[in-house]
This record gives structure tokens, sequence and C-alpha cells, in this order.
């Protein structure tokens, strides 16, 4: 027993403050991958059952609805592309470096963290799908989190809900830099240390600010839903409800950092460096129409 | 002792330990993985031990992404209360064996809270023990149908 037990603590002593553990977890963990197909079986056969044994009046139905939804889309995306062309061009001008241009991969979500306290899903993309620990994962209203534990085909995304998740953030209006915490709960997040003469309102919206190095610029966080000024404390207390909807999303997507397009970067290859200071305080002004 | 009952029952104690519940019922999950251990070493004392409770254990850290070690170390406690007290286990009627089932499950629960929160946030209250009170509740279904399948 005493063996056995001190085996353990040195093995949760080691796992904790150090990462040499990590191979070893990987390949358990890729042999334990089935587990949680296992649990997602039951929905992959109820959708198998639904998609196979649905209508042909409701095929055509939600046909005509998705390319109607399509053709919406698109005008937008035409309008985005204009906008996006301008925006760099301003931002060549001002000779701040080029907007970084994300590629991205659908995952799903096929388990959750069984620790209530602990916000975690499982995705099924490992690492032979490029996937890597710090990677920023996307819904589709906004942030979902980031890569945290990555295995052969499954990996493990902290979502930035978790009490143990920060995101820098700056508010979309005026570009105002804070950091957004976790609070252990799906539909609230807490704005921390804003002081009481800041300018921010119920309402703004929050994207990241990629300060950390970690998210992409210029992603919707959540909104801020209430404000309150607590005697006696510095700081205001305020709550923000994350954009996406964190308890109840399936499908979400990894980015992956690509280079500048070349287009981009010819001519603010060395600005970058020499303003690098300046690149997070102009607000992207592409943010506001997403 | 029937091995691949035993590792069939391991299986599904894994896929029940990370099924998808409502938030509510979270709280409330058995621990699976005990309760099966629990059962296998009241049958088989001389053939399961420390050995099989801390494989299985590192598996389920594995699987439920805690720390490398923390499930081994109080499924191996499980274990080895279970071992110096078996033969009398064994005699208890099915609602004293639910007690059991408590008392031990509570300190395995105990020693996973208390890892868990000396390395991340835990509230402060005696949430950590619903576990413990339906692996309690559910040991004389588990027993039977087990008991049952063991025939087999």
């Amino acid at each position: 027993m005493l063996v056995v037990a001190v085996l353990s603590l040195a093995l949760i002593l080691v796992d904790y403050r150090f990462s040499y553990l990590d191979p070893a977890r990987r390949t358990l963990s890729s042999l334990m991958t089935p587990i949680y197909h296992g649990v997602d079986l039951p929905y992959v056969v109820s959708r198998w059952v639904g998609n196979t044994f649905v209508s042909h009046a409701r095929l055509r139905e939600e046909n005509e609805e998705l390319r109607a939804r399509m053709i919406v889309l698109e005008a937008q995306v035409q309008k985005m592309v204009a906008l996006g062309a301008e925006v760099s061009r301003l931002r060549d001008l001002l000779n701040a470096s080029a907007v970084v241009d994300e590629s991205v991969v659908v995952s799903e979500i096929i388990s959750v963290n069984p620790d209530p306290y602990v916000h975690e899903v499982i995705i099924n993309k490992g690492y032979e799908a490029g996937t890597y620990v710090g990677q920023p994962v996307l819904g589709a209203q906004g942030l979902v989190g980031q890569v945290v534990d990555v295995s052969r085909h499954s990996s493990r995304v902290l979502l930035i809900s978790d009490s143990s998740h920060a995101v820098p953030v700056q508010v979309n209006r005026n570009g105002m830099r804070a950091i957004v915490f976790g609070v252990g709960s799906h539909g609230e997040l807490e704005l921390v240390n804003v002081a009481e003469t800041a300018d921010i309102k119920v309402g703004d919206l929050l994207v990241t600010s990629g300060l950390g190095g970690r998210f992409p610029v210029g992603y919707p966080v959540g909104t801020v839903t209430s404000m309150e000024q607590e005697p006696g404390q510095p700081f205001l207390r305020i709550r923000v409800k994350p954009a996406a909807e964190l308890d109840r999303i399936r499908h979400v997507l990894l980015v992956f950092k690509r280079e500048p397009l070349p287009m981009l970067s010819t001519g603010s290859g060395r600005s970058r460096e020499e303003n690098g200071q300046g690149r997070e305080e102009h607000r992207q002004p592409s943010a506001a129409e997403r | 002792m029937n091995i691949p009952l035993l590792i069939l029952s391991f299986l599904v104690a894994f896929l029940l330990s990370v099924i998808t519940l409502p938030e509510s019922l979270m709280l409330w999950r058995p621990e699976w993985a005990a309760l099966i251990l629990f059962y296998w070493v009241l049958q088989a004392p001389e053939k399961v031990g420390l050995g099989l409770a801390w494989t299985v254990g590192l598996l389920l850290d594995v699987l439920e992404g805690t720390l490398f070690g923390l499930n081994a170390l109080s499924l191996a406690v499980v274990a080895y209360l279970l071992l110096t007290m078996h033969q009398r286990i064994k005699m208890f009627p099915l609602l004293q064996q639910s007690l059991t089932v408590f008392m031990v499950i509570g300190i395995n629960v105990m020693l996973v809270h208390w890892v868990k929160s000396l390395t991340g946030y835990r509230p402060a209250d005696m949430t950590f023990l619903f576990p413990a009170i339906s692996s309690a509740l559910i040991w004389p279904i588990l027993y039977l149908v087990m008991n049952r399948l063991d025939r087999y």
C-alpha cells in the first residue's frame, strides 16, 4: 500500500509541476478515446435515424431555407471582402501591421468533463488533424475556449467560462483593454480590474484583443450585462454574458494561424517590428460587422 | 473469477463515469469504477488487489482529465481498505454493505476533493460527498445484477 501511495503521490506532483508525463498521458489518452465515442453513440445513432427517415418534403423545405440563407450570407461576405480590403489599405497607410488571416477546421464536441466544477469539453480532432495545445477554439457566435490537452483523435478544450480561464479583451466601441475571467458558470463571465471612471457601458461588446498572443484579434467574447459599484471596492463588478452558447454548442472551429497574405505584407514587413506596440491600439473596424 | 465480465464491467464503468448528464445530476454521479472495484475485491480478494485498482485509477485519470495518479491513489486506498476487511463485509446484509460503500467511497471522494482543492477551484461545501450517497444507494442493485451476470 505504502509503495503504491508514494508512487501515486509522486505522479500527482510531477504531473502538477512538470510536463514529463505528457507522452505517457497522450498514449493512454489515445487508447481511451473509444470510450468518448461510446458515450457519443446514442446521439450519433439518433441523428443517423433522423437523417435517414426524414421525409422528402421536409428535406426540400430545409434545402430551400438553406439556399435563401446562403444567398444572404454570400451578399454579406461580398461586403466584407470590400471592407477587408479597405481596412488593410488603411492599416497600410497607418504603418500598422497587416491583419492576419486565419484558417479554421470544423470539429465536433463528443463529450464533456464529468466534473461539474471543471468546464472542459472533448472534441473529435487530435494531433493527427494538426491540433496543438493552446490552440484557440471558436463557436459560430463567439470565442469558446482553448485546447489544453491533445491525443491522437481527440483533444480537451478548456471553456472560457472555467474558473481558471482568462481572456484578454477590448471593448469594441472604444478599444479599452481588460481581462475577462470565467467564474465557473456557463452563462456568466466577469470583467476584472476596471476602474469606476472607465468608459464602459451595459451592452458593450467585448472582442478578443489578441494581446496574450494566444487568441486571434477581433472575435466576440461577450456583452456587458451589469455593472455594480460596491462601496469600499476600488474596481467595478462587471458581469459579461458570453457570446457563444457554451452549454449547448455542438460544433466548434479550431483556428490555425496563417501567415499574412502576401499582398498585405508587402511594405509593412519592416514597419511591423517598429510598430508592434501600435498594433493593438487600433480597434478592428471589421469586428463591428461580425 | 470471471475475467471477461471483469473487463466488460470496468469498460461499462468507464462509459458511465464520463457519460453526459444534465447539470443537476452531475453532482450525483455515482463512482462507478470504485463500485465495480468494490464488487470484484469482495468476489476475489486473493486475485483483485492494489495493482488492478491502481491501473484502473490511472485509466480513469486519463479519461476524466484529472491529475495523473489522483484516481489511481484513491482507488488503491479503496482496494486496500476493502482487502483489510473483506471477510467481515461479505457477511454483512446488503443494507449494511451499502453503509460500508458510503464510508469507503466517501473516503475515496474526499481524497480526490482534497487534492483538487489544493490544485484548483472547489466550492467549500459538502457537495463532493453526493457521489458517495448515490453510490451507496445504487450498491444493492449493482450487487444483485453483477451477481446474476457472474453466474453465467
